[in-house]
């Protein structure tokens, strides 16, 4: 037979990883780049952006996990930030000095993503035979309970003050030594930002093997057409409790992370529903079910949040006869602005930016 | 002919009195049907006879309200065995103790045990002690009332789960029977190929296990639960020797349960995310399948389109790759319904060859079809059903010359082939 | 009636059709005819509107149909009753009727439509009240026709009205698609069973490949050699 035409496929696969390599490399030695900090003095606006980026990434992987439920497996799942929440406050239990464990960052790395993986488990082995829109306020539930728990369990989650403080990534003296020369907590910084990068990028890496095998092929077959999938011999329920299980437990390492950037598991309130639906936004900005999609949905909206609106915050009030005036605050305006964009893009692209082609096309014949 | 083979082997299928009723309404009533093995059995019948509704039932994804479906002498539903039942009382012994931890109230357990000593000089023993002084605070009475609540309604729900399962489109597509669908199903996001590759799923998944990197994981999920236990004994272990500051074994067995958590970790993640498709095994038996596949849409006609996605292909091709995709479960049984609807009088000549074809590889033929011309060639037998019910059943001759047959269904059309 | 001149279509890098052409008289029955993929059921899309031309233009009773939506196509007279029944599956069979005729205000023709639809098809009338989806296949075929009906087109576009059926309902078919050319209504139909369509046609177009090969009378096709080889094989 003929060899296949040269798709486009064939030649964005060629691409893209090249994009995506440079962005890491970019984002590997951003920490040491100064040219950042040069241009940020001279417009007088303080520019490290390590903290915040280590956000990014931490929303990235919560991304990446609600894209193995909703977009591979097509559950849609409203309490991811419950799994985030019980990543946390695992962390947070297991390694503050006030109780016996104390086993560090690398054990609660471990230990996160297995017990948010015994909650998606036990919360998906007997709801996940719902269909789509029950399944919704099951999980929407699901999350409320979680974060009302977690609030009441006051001897182990220290209630609304949260558990702190977590402890820092450990590394050998050396490590640290060479990261930051003398700087303790530049180091600390580091070693952050670098182990949060370096998970996101192992998840990305691991996410798309599995999309690329047998494994993706089955859960589109299964997101098609349940049936036929289970008349030619896939087992749906396990299918989908894996993708289930497997995202919650990709929630749990970005719960893990959030608290060890923060030092504390931080009032349980902040897994709340609010943070499910950024979560979902992003997503849904990116383009459902794509690995991409994800990534470029997360730096977007949480970008937006976390890095461009202090920003401008900070730009805006050095402007002459702008400063101090009560409505030259971009942060008060972000969120208006971001629902009006949201609203816009729903209109322009409505399968999200990095649309699967089929999605595109099915999203267009619908349109008109 | 048949008489001696049924008497040596049972029939490949077997439907006895199979009843499907919608609230009031029957769909099937008490349908008898035997198919020997290697046979072609045509089912017709006027629309809303119940063929259909038929085809759903033998496939599980109907219950059926009364009778029984048999493949090979087996009912498809399958009993409990006793690991069935071992599994239900482990859920329900599971929900039990979950359930008395949650009713003494979890908080109070916790600062009882884990904040019984500050962490510094935290120990097991003690913590126990604390654990015991807790829980008694409940009476035993009021912890074994909540224990056996939980278990009852534990066990039950396990064990409803598991009825619900026991007959299930794919429990039955694993006793081997394999089906098309009146109005075509096929995955329309993937590829011709892809879409026959998803119906050898099941045979890839067990090639995952071969190979070392594939029996590790295998062996790993084995090994999970045990792993966990001792992971946990060595951990506790280990805190209580550390605590008063290491001494002796201490370093050693808290490496160990770290070790051990971090191995069963690793390899559940493999296990969850389905990495064992990445093993040399693995990749060998994709190919494989790909030849397969590609061999299988070749037999059908599509070999040119295989890259094409499925929803591209017109509507008589795709009738055809959805025998393709069902031939690829490689099915003792092959359910085809209304194979030749939207094909024109060339493409039913072909289909006649493939379906003779199929025959001949050993694969036994239960069809749905309106068209005469192709039932009449190719059926040995044929069934008729009326309002759920058979109402005869014959060579193709003798259905046709039949008066009632004429009446309900062929109209004059019966005449001529 | 209706003017089909060099009409192309494509989807997405596969053309579908090439340059189609044909008319449609008033008052008859046309078949189009031809093999899988020849682009007989886009030929009908585009004319209905379900799918945009690449090239070309359809004029219906001299007014051209491009730029006009769909939903005004049928306002015009054009009724389709597409290829795989798409009923609506959670409303009654009566409820997908009266659908059917949501362009019409003559309530009075509506009920006697509505009648003279479940007197063809009986077994409409025995589910009434039903869902649409609960029909078996051959039962939510008729629905489709029926619907298409109801909406009195001037013409009625047919993408394989006999597919599924019991050979007893489709020769029914044939004899209540007959009728309604008595009655006025122009029918364009795509058919598989080609020997049946040629027979009830006054003229058809034979497709292959997305263009037009032959036109001529439907019993003059039907004793054609060659087409008689390609398209009614053996049976």
């Amino acid at each position: 037979m003929a060899p296949p035409p040269p798709a486009t496929g064939a030649a964005t696969a060629m691409r893209r990883p090249s994009l995506e390599l440079g962005l890491l490399v970019l984002l590997l030695a951003y920490p040491w780049l100064p040219i950042f900090d040069l241009a940020a003095d001279a417009a007088g606006v303080p520019l490290r952006l390590e903290p915040r980026l280590v956000t990014v990434f931490i929303y990235a992987l919560l991304v990446l996990a609600l894209n193995l439920q909703v977009g591979q497996a097509g559950l849609l799942q409203l309490g991811i930030a419950a799994f985030f929440g019980i990543g946390a406050m695992t962390t947070g239990v297991l390694t503050v000095t006030k109780f016996p464990f104390q086993l560090g960052f690398w054990g609660a790395l471990l230990g996160a993503p297995a017990a948010a993986l015994l909650a998606g488990l036990l919360l998906g082995a007997p709801t996940l035979r719902l269909r789509g829109d029950y399944l919704a306020i099951v999980t929407l539930g699901f999350g409320e309970v979680v974060r009302t728990v977690l609030l009441n369990l006051e001897h182990i989650t220290d209630g609304p003050r949260g558990l702190n403080p977590v402890a820092e990534i450990w590394a050998p003296a050396g490590l640290r030594t060479w990261l930051a020369g003398d700087d303790g907590s530049r180091a600390s910084l580091l070693l952050t930002y670098h182990v949060a990068l370096g998970v996101l990028v192992a998840a990305f890496v691991v996410l798309r093997v599995l999309e690329r095998s047998r494994v993706g092929r089955a859960l589109s077959a299964l997101r098609d057409d349940e049936l036929a999938a289970a008349c030619m011999g896939l087992d749906p329920a396990r299918l989908k409790l894996q993708a289930f299980a497997g995202g919650a437990a990709l929630a749990g390492i970005a719960g893990c992370l959030y608290a060890t950037n923060l030092t504390t598991t931080a009032d349980p309130n902040n897994y709340d529903f609010n943070n499910a639906i950024m979560v979902l936004c992003c997503l849904i900005l990116g383009g459902l079910g794509t690995l991409r999609g994800a990534l470029l949905g997360a730096a977007l909206v949480i970008g937006f949040d976390n890095v461009l609106s202090p920003l401008l915050d900070r730009a805006l009030q050095q402007l002459p006869g702008v400063g101090g005036h009560p409505l030259a605050n971009f942060s008060a305006w972000r969120w208006m602005l971001f629902g009006l964009l949201l609203v816009v893009m729903m209109r322009v692209r409505p399968a999200g930016l990095f649309a699967p082609a089929t999605a595109r096309a099915a999203a267009g014949e619908a349109a008109r | 002919m048949t008489a001696a083979r049924t008497a040596a082997a049972p029939p490949r299928l077997e439907l006895r009195g199979l009843t499907l009723r919608f609230g009031g309404l029957k769909a099937l009533d008490g349908v008898d049907l035997q198919v020997a093995e290697g046979e072609i059995c045509a089912i017709i019948g006027p629309n809303g006879a119940g063929k259909t509704s038929l085809f759903n039932t033998i496939t599980g994804i109907y219950e059926p309200s009364a009778g029984a479906v048999l493949v090979d002498g087996d009912d498809v539903r399958q009993p409990a065995r006793q690991a069935d039942v071992a599994g239900w009382l482990g859920v329900g012994l599971f929900g039990a103790m979950a359930a008395i931890l949650v009713a003494s109230d979890v908080d109070a357990m916790w600062a009882a045990t884990v904040k019984s000593l500050p962490p510094d000089r935290w120990r097991l023993d003690v913590a126990l002690q604390g654990l015991g002084a807790h829980l008694a605070k409940r009476s035993l009475f009021d912890h074994a009332m909540t224990g056996a609540l939980a278990f009852v309604l534990c066990g039950l729900g396990a064990r409803a789960i598991w009825l619900r399962g026991r007959c299930t489109p794919q429990t039955v597509a694993l006793r081997g029977v394999a089906r098309t669908f009146q109005n075509i199903r096929l995955f329309s996001q993937l590829s011709v190929r892809d879409n026959v590759l998803v119906a050898m799923d099941r045979r890839l998944r067990g090639a995952a296990g071969i190979g070392a990197i594939g029996r590790l994981r295998v062996a790993a999920g084995d090994a999970a639960l045990p792993g966990v236990g001792v992971a946990l004994i060595a951990l506790l272990a280990g805190l209580q020797a550390t605590h008063p500051p290491a001494v002796g074994p201490a370093p050693l067995l808290a490496a160990v349960a770290l070790g051990a958590l971090a191995l069963v970790g690793i390899a559940w993640v493999l296990r969850i995310l389905g990495l064992g498709a990445l093993t040399a095994a693995a990749r060998d038996a994709e190919a494989e399948a790909r030849r397969e596949a590609d061999a299988l849409l070749a037999r059908v006609g599509l070999g040119e389109r295989a890259d094409d996605r499925a929803t591209a292909l017109p509507y008589g091709d795709q009738r055809r790759l959805e025998i393709a995709r069902a031939l690829a479960t490689r099915p003792k049984l092959l359910l085809l319904d209304e194979p030749a609807a939207g094909m024109n009088a060339s493409d039913i000549e072909r289909l006649k060859v493939l379906i003779a074809e199929i025959r001949a590889s050993g694969v036994t033929v239960l069809l749905i079809e309106h068209h005469m011309s192709l039932v009449m060639a190719i059926a040995d037998r044929v069934a008729v059903l009326v309002h759920g019910r058979g109402v005869a059943t014959g060579t193709p001759a003798e259905v046709r010359a039949d008066p009632a047959v004429i009446a309900a269904y062929l109209g004059d059309e019966g005449a001529q082939p | 009636m209706l003017s089909v001149r060099g009409l192309e279509a494509r989807y997405g890098s596969v053309q579908a059709l090439r340059g189609v052409d044909f008319d449609v008289a008033e008052g008859e029955i046309v078949a189009l005819v031809g093999g899988n993929g020849a682009g007989k059921s886009t030929t009908l899309c585009c004319i209905s509107g379900l799918l945009a031309p690449s090239a070309g233009s359809l004029t219906f009773e001299g007014r051209d149909l491009q730029g006009i939506p769909a939903h005004d196509r049928v306002r015009l007279g054009l009724s389709h009753c597409p290829e795989g029944r798409r009923v609506f599956a959670r409303m009654t069979v009566a409820e997908n009727l009266q659908i059917g005729a949501i362009t019409r205000a003559d309530k009075a023709a509506i009920a006697s439509d509505l009648d003279q639809i479940e007197a063809i098809f009986p077994v409409l009338a025995q589910r009434r009240t039903q869902a649409a989806g609960t029909l078996s296949g051959g039962e939510q075929q008729m629905l489709a026709i029926g619907r298409a009906l109801m909406s009195r087109p001037r013409l009625l576009l047919l993408d394989e009205p006999s597919l599924g059926l019991a050979p007893l309902i489709v020769q029914a078919l044939f004899a209540v698609i007959a009728d309604l050319r008595r009655r006025g209504t122009t029918v364009l139909l795509v058919e598989q069973n080609a020997r049946a369509a040629l027979g009830l046609c006054d003229r058809a177009v034979v497709l292959e490949r997305g263009t037009v090969i032959v036109t001529g009378r439907g019993s003059d096709l039907l004793h054609d050699p060659a087409l008689h080889a390609a398209y009614f094989g053996g049976s």
